[in-house]
């Protein structure tokens, strides 16, 4: 009996404030009346609970034509008034900790709880920012909320409550149910109880992660980079073949079939610094690729911005390369989905830390919430500071790349105070550990950038996903705040994903974090797979379209992109590659290096003879007679270097080229047939010089002499010694740790500066700028 | 990580006590020596690996050169040197099969002058001391590796790819 009693006063109080709020918009209205204004607007009542109520919260209401506010009483129990507003309209109420929202269609009542909330996050995406929904609420917005969606999103609601087995007790309807929440002077009714079963219910998430995948769909042999894995296997190892996108498309959905809560994120460098099949069409087949497998967030990384922030956007908007200079044509290297279109990256790019200096906001998202039933994660994507120092200064033009640390703390409390129940952060940004075994989870000896970063996050911060270093670690990071981080990164070249488990309860977070390293482990014989690692089948449909891409990619190979006159072969003597005598076509090659930095005002070029692997020939089979084919182009220059400039005196010049001679160089290369030795560089047009075959090879270091003194010219004018002349060469002479004993270039180039431009682009552009090449006459005169 | 260091702790015991008979057996200075050396070698030129290998190798062999006439310090800059090498085999990053060969060979000179065991040498550096010094063992027995090669393209049908990049 008491207890009835308990309940009929509660029902009174209920009802005296209810009639005392209705009386109170009564007499607003009356008011507003009287002073001669409009009576027109929206009134709504309700109650904001999350089981306990939310007292003494703002209450926000938008509705098409007004909005209004008001505070919750200390049972949550509020009425708003919107003047001028019509239904629909959004509700938000924010405790100043956390924010939840709900929405009016019909009628006058609305409750706000954590069941809105996961109703108004499906109202629109299945993943969405609900506090930006609410302030972008509109009338392009409002379509949204029709009685159909709304609906539907209602028994979506109810959907995720049976399947995760919480019994709704007769609750039918979460923004309309009687809800009196329970106070500390009063208990919750039935829909209140079904409040704190949520928030006592804990939802576990899985999240799928990779990084520097690098466009390496196909499959990498076991002796690539990045082809094999070393998995532990009692006390002892195994090495394994790993990768290919096929395979790892089947080690994805394995993981989901898991847990239907699921999310695949990346952590950036997903393309771009990427094999043939995926350069060739401006890693679109990438793309295309991860879409298909899954990919729905991924923070940048510096290779994303390679080419620029215009292609970035392209390529995630989608859109065709643009037309121009032999690039751009449709079904060749661009736009090669179905109907000659290219779609862009269905997964979101976050670029929380790359501000666009014109707007000062960040160039991409930020952030991104993916919601799991009663729970939400929120993502905060993030490429490393320092990217401008390894990105073309023309790629990050116009781009701001902010502080790590402050960028995440910032966005980590605001997604939290939006009411996410956890943040994870994915960047581009990582360590390294000592450990010698993949899913080693003592992550021992954890070193490297990202070190600093973790030491200095919020608590706010629940998981971080990293990558950048090509490592792979599972560690939990302890951070000087005595919180715990969950730490992963996957290796590279898709050898492996981080599975991660997160275990989330609504209105409380983050209860418990662990991850494994997952490895993609190829079903082919030549793989013993340990005790604890699986390997899988390839899945068809990634595989077809791998094997598309690949197709596709070699017929791009032979679109033509110049023309010669005479067979452009490495050796003048035409045996084929002789590195010990002048090349023609490494001649050719410096020509394009130096014709291709236009803006740095250079005189010489030097390549070095091992960077031309193949001859141009003017007749070859599968190409018109004189046609060079880009394929032709690729075989000759695979490497991607990329072009430098830097500076050299006269005198380092001529210490350069005896170095052609001087030991080690001498018995690299020998041809008896000519009797030379040595490594001769390739020079550009205009650079000349005579050397004597007679004199003493194999030098020391320094001290060689077989260039004719006052024999080096440039344009026909004798080198001077004291002068400081601009070089241009590739990456590999000017900062290789064994440059082919060219190590002037490497120690004594002064100011030098990284280009960007890849040697091929130099390349292609020279033979599409200069049609009907032939064998240029020699530059340099041997004697004896 | 205090898994880790607990591992760390009790391989250094059990190194130091496995050992304690041989000749010659390092005093505690001597680990500690060891210990920095490792650590410096890691702060370093650990960083540089994934960018550029050569780099990497080239960061440690110039502290162990700097310190030929400090065995422990030199030791402990070219077992790192090891280690770290080792730690992107796992993931066969290109280059460092050769470099993780080279600096085993050149540690292992330096060890046999120490009288360190393979043990307390592993616990200079965090990580899985039994399985370490079972690939340590197992790369001294299989075959020596190619010498390092030049990076080449490998073609088909006219579309290469680096091998080896």
């Amino acid at each position: 009996m008491p207890h009835q009693r308990q309940a009929f006063f509660t029902q009174n109080r209920n009802l005296q404030r209810a009639v005392s709020a209705g009386l109170l918009v009564v007499l607003i209205a009356a008011c507003i009346v009287a002073c001669g204004g409009s009576t027109s607007g929206l009134s709504v009542s309700g109650t904001a609970a999350t089981g306990a109520a939310l007292a003494n919260a703002d209450i926000n209401l938008r509705c098409i034509g007004g909005t209004g506010t008001a505070k919750t009483g200390t049972d949550g129990s509020y009425t708003v008034f919107a003047e001028g507003g019509t239904a629909p309209c959004m509700l938000e109420a924010d405790t100043g900790s956390n924010k939840l929202h709900s929405v009016v269609v019909s009628g006058n009542t609305a409750n706000i709880t954590p069941l809105t909330e996961q109703l108004v996050a499906n109202l629109s995406a299945d993943s969405v920012d609900t506090t930006a929904f609410f302030a972008g609420f509109g009338s392009s917005s409002a379509a949204l909320l029709s009685a159909d969606n709304i609906s539907k999103a209602q028994a979506a609601v109810f959907a995720s409550l049976s399947s995760a087995g919480i019994a709704t007790n007769g609750l039918t309807d979460v923004l309309k149910a009687p809800l009196v929440a329970k106070t500390s002077t009063q208990t919750g009714n039935n829909h209140d109880q079904v409040l704190d079963t949520v928030a006592s219910t804990a939802v576990p998430v899985k999240i799928i992660a990779i990084n520097d995948f690098h466009g390496n769909f196909q499959e990498l042999s076991f002796t690539s980079s990045g082809g094999s894995m070393v998995l532990p296997d009692g006390s002892a190892t195994s090495k394994l073949n790993v990768g290919g996108a096929a395979y790892l498309a089947t080690v994805v959905k394995n993981i989901r079939a898991k847990n239907a809560n699921n999310i695949m994120v990346g952590a950036g460098d997903l393309m771009a610094a990427s094999p043939f099949a995926s350069a060739i069409n401006h890693d679109e087949s990438t793309v295309d690729i991860l879409n298909q497998i899954g990919v729905e967030v991924s923070s940048v990384g510096n290779h994303e911005f390679d080419r620029g922030i215009t292609e970035l956007k392209r390529i995630q908007n989608g859109g065709c390369y643009p037309a121009g200079n032999g690039q751009g044509v449709v079904g060749v290297d661009t736009c090669l989905m179905p109907g000659g279109t290219f779609s862009g990256a269905k997964y979101k790019y976050l670029a929380a830390n790359v501000i666009d200096t014109s707007t000062g906001k960040p160039t991409l998202p930020a952030t991104y919430i993916k919601r799991f039933g009663t729970v939400s994660v929120g993502f905060i994507g993030l490429t490393l500071k320092a990217t401008p120092n390894s990105v073309s200064a023309d790629g990050v033009s116009g781009l701001r790349f902010d502080d790590e640390v402050t960028v995440i703390n910032k966005y980590a409390s605001q997604l939290k105070a939006q009411g996410v129940t956890a943040v994870a952060v994915l960047i581009h940004q990582g360590g390294q550990t000592t450990a010698t075994t993949v899913n080693d989870k003592t992550c021992p000896g954890f070193s490297g950038d990202i070190k600093s970063i973790l030491d200095k996050l919020n608590g706010s911060v629940d998981l971080v996903v990293s990558g950048h270093t090509h490592q792979e670690y599972v560690c939990n990071y302890p951070t000087p705040s005595g919180k715990s981080i969950l730490l992963t990164s996957t290796g590279f070249y898709g050898q492996a994903v981080s599975e991660i488990d997160l275990t989330l309860k609504p209105g409380v977070g983050l209860v418990s974090a662990s991850a494994n390293t997952v490895p993609v482990i190829r079903s082919i014989s030549s793989n013993k797979v340990p005790t604890g690692f699986a390997a899988v089948e390839k899945d068809a449909t990634i595989d077809a379209l791998v094997k598309t891409y690949v197709s596709l990619s070699i017929d791009a190979g032979k679109v033509v992109v110049g023309s010669v006159a005479t067979d452009i072969k490495r050796a003048l003597d035409n045996v084929g590659r002789d590195e010990t005598n002048e090349s023609a076509l490494a001649n050719v090659m410096a020509d394009s290096y130096l014709s291709g930095v236009p803006g740095y005002t250079a005189d010489v070029a030097f390549v070095n003879p091992g960077a031309v692997r193949q001859d141009l020939l003017k007749t070859a089979a599968g190409k018109a007679d004189g046609a060079v084919l880009y394929s032709e182009l690729a075989t000759i220059e695979p490497f991607a270097n990329n072009l430098m400039v830097l500076n050299l005196t006269g005198a380092q010049i001529i210490r350069l080229l005896e170095e052609q001679w001087e030991t080690p160089n001498n018995t690299a290369k020998t041809n008896p047939a000519t009797k030379t030795v040595g490594r001769i560089l390739g020079v550009s047009k205009g650079f000349t010089y005579t050397y004597d075959n007679n004199a003493a090879s194999g030098a020391a270091k320094g001290s060689g002499a077989r260039v004719v003194s006052g024999s080096v010219m440039l344009n026909g004018i004798t080198l001077d010694a004291a002068k400081t002349y601009k070089i241009v060469t590739n990456s590999y002479l000017a900062t290789g740790s064994a440059p082919d004993n060219f190590t002037t270039l490497t120690l004594q180039g002064a100011n030098k500066l990284d280009t960007k431009i890849i040697d091929l682009d130099a390349f292609v552009a020279y033979f599409k700028a200069n049609a009907n090449l032939s064998s240029p006459t020699p530059r340099v005169t041997r004697l004896n | 990580m205090q898994k880790s260091i607990l591992r760390h702790l009790v391989c250094l015991l059990l190194g130091a006590m496995g050992t304690g008979a041989m000749a010659g057996q390092p005093s505690t200075a001597q680990f500690d020596a060891l210990r920095q050396a490792a650590r410096q070698g890691q702060e370093q030129c650990f960083t540089q690996i994934y960018r550029d290998t050569n780099a990497y190798a080239l960061c440690i062999r110039e502290l162990a050169r700097t310190h030929a006439e400090q065995p422990m310090e030199q030791l402990g800059f070219l077992y790192f040197g090891f280690v770290g090498a080792l730690s992107y085999m796992r993931v066969s990053q290109a280059g460092v099969e050769p470099i993780a060969h080279e600096f085993l060979k050149s540690f292992r000179k330096i060890q046999k002058s120490t009288g360190l065991s393979d043990a307390q040498l592993c616990a200079s550096v965090p990580g899985n001391c039994e399985i370490r010094i079972g690939q340590t063992l197992a790369m001294e027995r299989a075959p020596a590796p190619a010498p390092m090669r030049a990076l080449r393209p490998v073609c088909q049908a006219g579309v290469c790819r680096i091998d080896g990049q």
